[in-house]
């Protein structure tokens, strides 16, 4: 089984599994050269680094939810998060639950219930609209963290969203400049 | 011209004989609802609901037995209508209707837009439930959800074991002295899910799939469909009856919900949770709603506000003010209309309404610690469902299963859950505390169905020992506290059993012309794990070792029974118990990733795929085994014989709520 790393080049992989595919043309992939040019494509401001941020670090012991001094202090900036995508029945729109362990959602009343607290919905403006096909395994997901209850538009309630980054290999000097806030 | 026209806009309605008096057009879709040929109890109330789609304006007529009625949204032969309808369609309602006549009764229809009008006609029946027989002060249903006849035969040969060919005990269910069988089809298919299946039994009505307590509509807000009234409302409002919701899942979920909530949206919790308290009748007027008192489960998600770290309130799954018809003919006061308010307080709410709220095992001892147990009781011991007893236990025995390094409880933040029969005690002792006018308690064991969801055997089949200590409670109250209470014990559907699995999507042609997969899976090459299973002779009697606490110490017995899934997703079988959490979060993140690596059970399908045996899901892909149309077990006691003797033989679920009914009213 393999590991999955979302957030760069991985999310494609994301796009070019999913059934839409057949639908509309996959989203031109500018090959990246072996060899970086500047004068072909000049180097992005390179982006800000991930902190390294565990599902352990987002409550203070207890039955609480009291969040972290860390968790506090990283939202709005760029993480990295190792987790499990959660399978859903009735699985969100161009997104998915990362959660700290592997979870199956049964049935459309109850599927969210069974997602733990520190569930964090992952957004990927690539898959807008469209289911995110199931990825097994540990994923890493790399972007922008937001905290705090927010519903989309089907009323579900997510109270942390990490915003991938760009659909690019980021640390990739050829890449073209990130988009973190659509990422 | 004319039609005959079934299944109607989406809608169940079938056999409405349909003719269009049009030149060459016709609104379409008109439908009556009720639902042709529903049943319903004499004084049962329901809404009454004439709708079409076409070009505006809009108008209808309704006659019942011959007899014009008055709409309660929109007005007959003219072109107001009710306001609420889905763009395109017309609608107008007679809220609140009843009919004390038992017999067959006529609903004649015309409904006309801009380019013609159509005419429908449909009929009612009327039951009579009342007799001179002793009434049941108390009901209590006990709903094992997905709970198929294989699952209380593993759960009592897990429990008692067997021996030379006779079982060494009977559940506490298997002892309940009449059992039968009983179909569970909803309204739109031969499978259901949950909210049809417990709303037949509450209601008496085929709902459609994903909705509880109304017939189907096509109307702005799923709150807003055509009602039926429940079991609980009907004995509130005639009897003064009490309602008790237990569960081990979020309490949104659809089988206590569709004892209290009306709604076609049965995934809409805001919602679901503010109707739950609005139509209470805190107040006990008897003049309106559930009586709710005891409310005790998972989802506290739902009341708290919006604002705070696990809310789950939004105002998409939440409802604006009911219609005011809705709240007239249902005699709902103002302060149950409801509003759009992600942001409500609903925990404080339900205190400031007397419910005292536990949110702990030991929050709900302390509660029940005083001589006189409180007279509401609100208990939400988790953010959403409550863990599945395997993982609760692991957590009261302080053993971590094996591949785990923290408890699930811990990991939820809901690290003291009390087991299913503790709520119903608590339950029966708020209920049961000089209630002269009785109740109505569902319990529910809710993970039977979710684990069976997931082809975790093991996990399922301890969830059925807990349920059936739920049924010893209640059949403890039923014997020795009041005699006049009537048990049952039955479940809204199987799971992912040995049954029927679906239909043929497309024709038999077609299937025939569909390329085999023997490339794939070769079926010359029986895997090992396959040959594993112990038929006939070679399974002989398992023997599992019982704690005191009543549970078996662990599933994995040398010799220990196997389960199939004939409704079943792809998976990777291995026959030995899943350890959960089954890759923590709390380990190293290089650790995590070599136990993903290795092949640690994750979903169904990618669990065990390192040394699993692949087998091929009959009823779906690489996803969760299913419901199926299986008939389910019911098993009945009351001190009365005569009124568990009713539930003997095959019937239709809404016979369920007939039998209890004529059980609260003599009539059995």
């Amino acid at each position: 089984m393999q590991r999955w790393v979302l957030g760069g080049a991985a999310l494609l992989v994301l796009a070019s599994a999913a059934a839409f595919a057949v639908q509309r043309a996959p989203e031109p992939t500018p090959p990246l050269p072996a060899t970086p040019s500047a004068a072909v494509s000049p180097a992005p401001p390179a982006l800000p680094e991930a902190e390294r941020l565990e599902f352990r670090e987002f409550f203070e012991p207890g039955a609480g939810l009291l969040l972290t001094p860390k968790l506090r202090a990283l939202s709005g900036k760029r993480v990295r998060l190792v987790g499990f995508m959660a399978q859903l029945e009735l699985p969100p729109r161009g997104a998915f639950y990362l959660v700290p362990r592997p979870v199956h959602c049964d049935e459309s009343g109850g599927g969210t219930a069974d997602l733990p607290l520190e569930s964090v919905l992952v957004l990927s403006t690539s898959s807008a609209g469209q289911a995110v096909p199931f990825l097994a395994g540990a994923l890493e997901v790399t972007g922008l963290l937001e905290v705090g209850n927010q519903p989309d538009s089907e009323g579900r309630v997510s109270a942390f969203r990490l915003r991938l980054d760009a659909e690019r290999p980021s640390p990739q000097p050829a890449a073209t400049p990130p988009d973190v806030s659509s990422g | 011209m004319s039609l005959q026209r079934n299944s109607i806009g989406g809608l169940s309605a079938s056999m409405i004989l349909a003719v269009s008096s049009g030149a060459h057009a016709a609104p379409t879709s008109v439908s009556i609802t009720p639902p042709h040929g529903v049943r319903l109890l004499s004084g049962q109330r329901f809404d009454v609901r004439v709708e079409g789609k076409g070009t505006g304006p809009f108008s209808a007529t309704l006659e019942i037995d011959g007899q014009p009625q008055s709409f309660s949204s929109g007005v007959q032969n003219s072109t107001m209508t009710d306001g609420i309808s889905s763009a395109g369609f017309g609608g107008f309602n007679l809220r609140g209707y009843s009919q004390l006549q038992p017999g067959v009764h006529s609903i004649r229809a015309s409904f006309a837009d801009a380019t013609g009008s159509v005419d429908v006609s449909s009929t009612f029946e009327i039951l009579r439930a009342r007799g001179s027989r002793e009434p049941m002060r108390n009901i209590i249903i006990l709903l094992g959800d997905g709970m198929g006849t294989a699952h209380r035969t593993a759960a009592r040969l897990v429990r008692f074991g067997a021996t030379l060919g006779d079982p060494n005990g009977f559940l506490e269910m298997d002892r309940l002295p009449a059992t039968g069988m009983v179909t569970t089809h909803s309204l739109n298919s031969i499978i259901t899910d949950s909210a049809p299946g417990m709303a037949g039994y509450s209601s008496g009505t085929h709902a459609q799939n994903g909705q509880e307590g109304v017939f189907p509509a096509n109307v702005t807000s799923p709150f807003f469909f055509p009602r039926v009234e429940y079991m609980s409302e009907y004995l509130h409002r005639t009897q003064g009856k009490s309602l008790g919701l237990v569960s081990t899942a979020d309490l949104e979920d659809a089988t206590p919900a569709a004892n209290a909530v009306h709604t076609g949206n049965r995934g809409a919790g805001t919602g679901i949770f503010d109707q739950f308290l609005d139509e209470s009748d805190s107040e006990g007027t008897g003049e309106f709603g559930t009586g709710l008192r005891v409310l005790l489960g998972g989802g506290r998600r739902w009341a708290l506000p919006s604002d705070q770290f696990g809310s789950s309130r939004a105002a998409a799954s939440d409802y604006a003010s009911l219609p005011e018809d809705v709240l007239d003919a249902w005699g709902l006061p103002d302060s149950a209309a409801g509003a759009a308010d992600p942001e409500r307080d609903l925990l404080s709410d339900f205190i400031d309404s007397g419910f005292t709220y536990a949110d702990s095992g030991a929050a709900l001892d302390a509660a029940l610690a005083a001589r006189r147990p409180p007279h509401k009781l609100l208990g939400l011991f988790a953010y959403g469902n409550m863990n599945v007893s395997l993982d609760k236990l692991a957590k009261r025995r302080n053993v971590l299963l094996p591949g785990s390094s923290t408890f699930a409880v811990d990991d939820y933040h809901a690290p003291d859950q009390p087991m299913l029969d503790e709520m119903t005690r608590a339950a029966l002792k708020v209920l049961g505390h000089r209630n002269e006018n009785g109740f109505v308690l569902l319990v529910e064991g809710a993970h039977i169905d979710k684990q069976s969801h997931a082809m975790d055997a093991e996990r399922a089949v301890v969830d059925t020992i807990e349920f059936d200590r739920a049924v010893g409670v209640a059949k403890n109250f039923a014997e020795t506290v009041d005699r006049e209470t009537v048990v049952i014990v039955l479940a809204d559907h199987e799971c992912s059993g040995f049954s029927i699995i679906g239909a043929l999507t497309g024709t038999v042609a077609a299937a025939a012309t569909l390329p085999p997969d023997g490339a794939v899976v070769d079926p010359a090459t029986q895997p090992a794990r396959q040959k594993a299973v112990g038929t006939y002779d070679a399974a002989g009697f398992p023997q599992y070792e019982i704690l005191g606490d009543g549970y078996p110490r662990t599933m994995d017995i040398d010799g220990k029974i196997l389960f199939g899934f004939g409704a079943n997703g792809d998976r990777y079988e291995t026959w030995l118990t899943r350890p959960r959490p089954i890759v923590d979060s709390l380990l190293p993140t290089v650790i995590r990733n070599e136990l993903s690596a290795a092949g640690y059970p994750g979903q169904p399908f990618n669990r065990s795929q390192a040394d699993g045996f692949f087998i091929r899901g009959q009823a779906i892909g690489q996803d969760q085994a299913v419901h199926t149309a299986s008939d389910i077990p019911v098993s009945a006691y009351s001190a009365h014989a005569a009124v568990a003797r009713q539930f003997v033989g095959v019937q239709r679920n809404t016979d369920v709520f007939v039998k209890l009914m004529r059980a609260a009213l003599g009539g059995y």
